[in-house]
């Protein structure tokens, strides 16, 4: 891959799940702070834990691509 | 299973919690804040416009699905399907099967000749008169209306949700949008599209999944459908009979499809030819699939859930309300707004794109360097951008009858490019001579149905006759492009020597094109199945 290619790269899986994670927590943390019925609570846990899991596979995918990326630069 | 529900008073000004509240601002800071760290990809034009050209098909068919996906199609989308029944699932495969065939014969065409925009490619295939046409009306007129509906629509959705002020939305939304477009380019406009799509997928799964739940499965939603809804192959519709329904939609897809400049934005930017034509592959897998599912189908459950509500448009935020947990509220709330964030930079750089490289460079300002073009692609980002919020304000303050006339000659005059385009993609003997006849003529028939159809003389045909009137502008617009072009012989465009037109399936797109074949049919089956009429599936899911 040439110098100017470099600059082109997309890493689109670190800011992604950046914001995932970010809000999956704050998903996770609803039930603590607002009153709600244990069947709502259940499906946000259910929900910000996937998201949670989409975050973490996104951000990890995005790190591997870079250090691959940085690899083959030097 | 819960029956009929009373609407909810003041449904809509469901205020956040402070807590959705921050996940509304680590979305709007997380993502300004990257497209400002992404300055670098946007250092010249082809990395600001189309990243580049270094995007993999899977991102690129993402991308795809998140420029057309916006919150009209959840609330909007859904409110019509609400209104007028199951039949309408229908479009989803007939614009799938447009977007197929476009897919496989137009765009890695597009993406052969390293253009920017069609404008681009069209100058190339058949001459400067015909690509600049193209870019001056995109740029100046359509992009402007489109942009302002969008702000407009986006802003209308959180007003009517959360409570937020019209106007401080629709400023929110396009200066935002704006700081992520110009400063990080087309890179950071994928990387919001992306989030798009994962902050809109978990909500309306959840929703999906809680609706079957609740009323107890397909069987059900479809038992509990009145005939005139629930029936998948009723030949009413509001477009006409079906067939031609079928066919309208058929067309507006190719014509969509073939023309947008946004969308044509996205195999532009794919590193290949072949994940130029994933990018499109890949987006049929969402409409044509997933869409039915997490929104079709709840849209239906809403008729039972909720009858009679006086605007259609309010099915799916009473659905949402109902059935998702504050929490999982907030995040529908932010993915909302990310699909206007990406359909508004989307288009900024597709504007900045089309300006700068097809009127800009071509004509206003020829032979400066890439510098002074990135400096005015922004400057002309940032004007453009305060007269789509000029248009946005006039969408709210009722300008509507002239607005709607507007937009209406606009769409039509979608198809003459859009037959122009495919047929020039197709067939090498088309001429530059037979591409400015069948625009004239697509314009003129155009503008003469819409006519018609003001005066009420397409009423016997279809109560809203858009998708007819886009048929017969597409196919009068082919027809004389077709027939001037055999009739004349022009040397200097006879594209099969300009340009290469043949047609590349690698077998990775081979097996995407046969898997999506096979669950389109695996789709209208189910629909053919569950929907039959709804007498027939109540006794049917009886027996079951």
């Amino acid at each position: 891959m040439s110098e100017g290619d470099q600059r082109y790269s997309l890493n689109v899986g670190i800011p992604n799940g950046l914001i995932l994670i970010a809000i999956a927590v704050l998903v996770l943390l609803t039930p603590l702070t607002t009153a709600m019925t244990p069947a709502q609570a259940r499906i946000d846990l259910l929900a910000g834990g996937l998201m949670l899991a989409g975050g973490v596979v996104s951000l990890g995918w995005g790190l591997l691509s870079r250090r691959r990326r940085s690899r083959g630069r030097s | 299973m819960t029956d009929a529900l009373p609407l909810a008073e003041a449904a809509f000004a469901n205020r956040l919690l402070p807590i959705e509240w921050a996940m509304v601002a680590v979305f709007v800071v997380g993502s300004v804040t990257w497209g400002v760290f992404m300055h670098r990809t946007a250092a010249t034009l082809e990395g600001s416009f189309l990243a580049g050209r270094r995007v993999p098909g899977f991102l690129a068919s993402l991308s795809t699905v998140a420029t057309n996906l916006n919150a009209n199609d959840f609330i909007g989308g859904a409110g019509t399907t609400y209104l007028v029944g199951v039949v309408l699932a229908h479009q989803g495969y007939a614009n799938g099967l447009a977007l197929v065939l476009v897919s496989l014969f137009l765009v890695q065409k597009l993406r052969r000749l390293r253009v920017f925009t069609l404008g681009g490619w069209l100058e190339k295939r058949y001459g400067f008169e015909v690509g600049f046409s193209y870019s001056l009306i995109w740029c100046l007129v359509w992009m402007l209306f489109n942009l302002g509906l969008y702000l407009y629509a986006g802003a209308l959705v959180l007003h009517t949700l959360v409570g937020w002020n019209l106007y401080a939305s629709i400023v929110l939304l396009s200066v935002a949008a704006a700081v992520i477009t110009l400063s990080g380019g087309y890179s950071a406009v994928v990387a919001t599209d992306v989030l798009q799509i994962s902050l809109m997928f978990f909500p309306f799964l959840f929703l999906s999944l809680a609706v079957y739940g609740d009323i107890g499965g397909v069987w059900e939603i479809a038992a509990r459908l009145p005939p005139d809804k629930g029936t998948f192959w009723s030949n009413q519709t509001p477009f006409g009979p079906l067939g031609l329904m079928l066919a309208g939609t058929f067309f507006m897809g190719a014509s969509y499809w073939s023309t947008e400049a946004q969308v044509i934005q996205r195999p532009l930017s794919a590193r290949s030819e072949e994940d130029a034509v994933v990018s499109y592959l890949g987006a049929t897998f969402w409409f044509t699939l997933l869409c039915p599912i997490v929104i079709t189908l709840p849209a239906l459950a809403a008729i039972h859930y909720f009858p009679g509500l006086p605007n259609p448009d309010l099915a799916m935020p009473h659905m949402i309300q109902h059935f998702l947990p504050r929490g999982l509220y907030g995040v529908t709330i932010v993915g909302l707004m990310a699909g206007v964030f990406s359909s508004v930079d989307a288009q900024i750089n597709a504007f900045c794109a089309m300006f700068t490289t097809d009127v800009y460079r071509r004509v206003l300002r020829p032979g400066r360097d890439e510098r002074h073009y990135l400096l005015a692609s922004r400057t002309a980002g940032v004007v453009f951008t305060l007269a789509a919020i000029g248009t946005a304000v006039l969408f709210s303050r009722n300008e509507k009858g002239m607005m709607l006339f507007a937009l209406s000659v606009l769409a039509t005059i979608m198809p003459p490019f859009a037959a122009v385009t495919i047929l020039g993609a197709m067939l090498g003997r088309m001429n530059r001579p037979g591409a400015l006849a069948g625009l004239a003529v697509g314009g003129v028939t155009a503008v003469g149905l819409l006519i018609a159809e003001h005066r009420g003389l397409l009423k016997p045909i279809a109560g809203d006759a858009l998708f007819f009137r886009t048929m017969i502008t597409f196919l009068a617009a082919a027809a004389c492009t077709w027939t001037v072009s055999m009739a004349t012989r022009h040397p200097s465009c006879s594209g099969r020597e300009a340009v290469d037109l043949s047609v590349r399936i690698s077998p990775r797109v081979l097996r995407m094109a046969v898997v999506l074949g096979l669950g389109m049919a695996g789709m209208v089956g189910f629909w053919s199945w569950f929907f039959r009429g709804a007498g027939a599936a109540a006794a049917t899911g009886a027996g079951g």
